[in-house]
């Protein structure tokens, strides 16, 4: 296995969500009790949570994906995302299929927390079929305390395969990353070094051969892969 | 964990390689989606072990269950006059991380995994759980290092599912021809309670805590054979909980017959029929109407082990294989037996996996 490669990326950033209070349930008794759970549980008065609307129009996920387009050939699609959705009573990946008919099957993978863009990676080296599979990496806060600041929503989708691609994965593993002549990406959440990658290869920072060495950390956790950048 | 856990040896078998992995078949009406999978070549691999940590079945259902009057969403009928006690889980001092590891270290006994798939069907897990999870759970496991990754999003099919994930890395893996590769411990489960509202299906149910865990080896020393699995989703329903008036009457009109298709489905993948099925072990929450279902199937009415719902609610993800559990333990299946074992999530989606009793080398 392995030789994985990334044959496109897509980045979704939502710059200004929109939560809503507890007043905006008080008609919905199953937002309520779970509003009700969610304070009581991390201590704090239901008044300052904030809760990530459900607007499947913006939702950071769809858009990314719909930044990326469609796949030459029908494959699989992966949604890495912690915690809930935004409405939790609801299926959103089921929802996400309708108009992407390429779909031949659909999973969420969770608890990989900060390094999920990293470990999907692992996940993807035995279960993905020769067609490939696209990726949506997920990174956002469906329930905030009114008072912290959060980064905003943010997605990356990843078209990854196997051959040819513009970006080589050549390793990946848990732990401290190891040391290697190469640009690196850290960052906090399951995006962020993606998207730092991302924005270099917008940028033209990088060039063919360059190494890359994506790094994601938190609570004391590390994760890394190092991509080759294919000449383009 | 309070309360004995269930204990049953299993050996699923069977598997892949030489891929035909086709998957996607567009019915006709655009939205309903049938994925199955063949595999050519067999890749022998086993379930043994597999444990269900639950609450014991000596307390009376009214332990945990108290009279309400509120009422349940409009859409939605009256929740049937019962609630659950706000708790954060059926007993005191039970958490869904210490029942996960207390499952998984049965499950795991003295032997090793190189993976870990944990199939969970409500999809705010959190709730239930801080971050770290998988960190804290394969410590205790004796497994740091190895992948953990949880299944979601496919609702109470993840188990299922997960298990035939399992059996897609073996297969991969012997495929490739990969030196030393291991076991995958699947653990699966939802605490059910620390949502209250969560805990009751309005007018069906309520659902119970529970975790089940099972490891899936390249060999054949466990308890069944893995004959086939079949998937089937239908995204007209992705509102899930949310469905309403003419959404869900559909639903449920359909669920018997969807479930049906899928089961048959599996069935014709492991080259067999409804009449070749000892035992339907079915999702205890559903729609379905099971003597229609078994006769049309093929199998005879009382050969569905029908939901254990009155013992211990509805596991979610889980009921199909604490049915599996139960009547190994009760010593009604014997080896040869085939049985088909069936879920239903939210989306939704459908799963059944056909798989055949052995002769149990390692069941005390």
């Amino acid at each position: 296995m392995t030789g994985l490669v990334v044959e496109a990326m897509a980045v979704a950033v939502l710059d200004r969500p929109a939560y809503l209070s507890i007043a905006d349930f008080v008609q919905d008794p199953s937002m309520m009790a779970l509003a009700r759970a969610v304070a009581e549980r991390n201590e704090l008065p239901l008044e300052r949570l904030r809760f990530l609307a459900d607007e499947p129009d913006v939702d950071v996920a769809s858009v990314a994906l719909d930044e990326l387009g469609p796949p030459a050939a029908a494959q699989p699609l992966l949604l890495v995302r912690d915690g809930q959705d935004p409405d939790p009573f609801v299926t959103t990946l089921t929802r996400m299929l309708a108009g992407r008919p390429w779909v031949t099957e659909e999973l969420g993978l969770t608890h990989l927390d900060e390094l999920g863009g990293i470990a999907v990676l692992e996940f993807l080296d035995w279960f993905m079929p020769d067609t490939g599979a696209t990726v949506l990496i997920v990174d956002q806060h469906p329930v905030i305390d009114v008072g912290e600041v959060r980064p905003p929503p943010a997605a990356v989708a990843l078209r990854v395969g196997r051959g040819a691609g513009l970006i080589r994965v050549v390793s990946w593993g848990e732990g401290e990353p190891p040391m290697v002549t190469a640009y690196r990406f850290t960052g906090r959440g399951p995006c962020d070094p993606w998207i730092d990658l991302h924005t270099a290869l917008a940028g033209g920072w990088l060039a063919g051969g360059d190494n890359a060495l994506l790094h994601a950390t938190g609570s004391g956790r590390h994760g890394w892969a190092l991509v080759e950048l294919r000449a383009w | 964990m309070s309360g004995p856990a269930d204990t049953v040896v299993l050996v699923v078998a069977a598997g892949p390689a030489g891929h035909r992995c086709s998957m996607g078949e567009n019915t006709g009406d655009g939205l309903r989606v049938v994925v199955e999978r063949w595999w050519g070549a067999v890749v022998r691999v086993s379930v043994s072990r597999l444990t269900v940590g639950r609450r014991g079945p000596t307390r009376s259902l009214d332990d945990y269950l108290v009279q309400t009057t509120r009422a349940g969403p409009a859409a939605c009928p009256p929740p049937g006059g019962v609630d659950v006690k706000v708790c954060p889980a059926v007993d005191t001092g039970d958490d869904l991380e210490s029942l996960l590891v207390a499952v998984g270290s049965q499950a795991l006994g003295d032997d090793q995994a190189g993976l870990i798939l944990y199939g969970h069907a409500l999809l705010a897990p959190r709730f239930g759980a801080d971050p770290g999870l998988a960190d804290r759970v394969r410590h205790s496991l004796g497994l740091s290092g190895v992948p953990f990754f949880g299944i979601s999003q496919v609702a109470g099919t993840s188990v299922l599912r997960a298990l035939d994930y399992a059996r897609r890395y073996l297969d991969r893996r012997a495929a490739y021809d990969v030196f030393g590769y291991d076991s995958v411990l699947v653990l699966g489960g939802d605490q059910g309670s620390t949502v209250d509202s969560a805990r009751t299906a309005p007018g069906s149910t309520f659902l119970a805590d529970a975790t089940v865990a099972f490891l899936v080896r390249p060999d054949l020393t466990g308890r069944y054979r893995y004959l086939a699995g079949a998937t089937t989703r239908d995204p007209r329903f992705h509102r899930g909980q949310r469905l309403a008036g003419a959404q869900r009457q559909l639903f449920d009109d359909v669920c018997g017959e969807q479930l049906l298709a899928t089961a048959t489905s599996a069935l014709r993948t492991a080259g067999l029929r409804g009449t070749d099925v000892d035992w339907v072990l079915p999702q205890a929450d559903t729609p379905v109407s099971w003597q229609p279902f078994a006769k049309t199937l093929g199998v005879a009415p009382e050969r569905v082990c029908l939901p254990q719902i009155p013992i211990g609610g509805h596991t979610l993800g889980l009921d199909a294989l604490v049915a599996l559990a139960g009547a190994d333990r009760a010593g009604r299946l014997a080896p040869g037996d085939r049985c088909l074992l069936l879920a239903i999530g939210d989306g939704a989606y459908f799963q059944a996996a056909m798989v055949q009793v052995t002769a149990d080398r390692t069941f005390p």
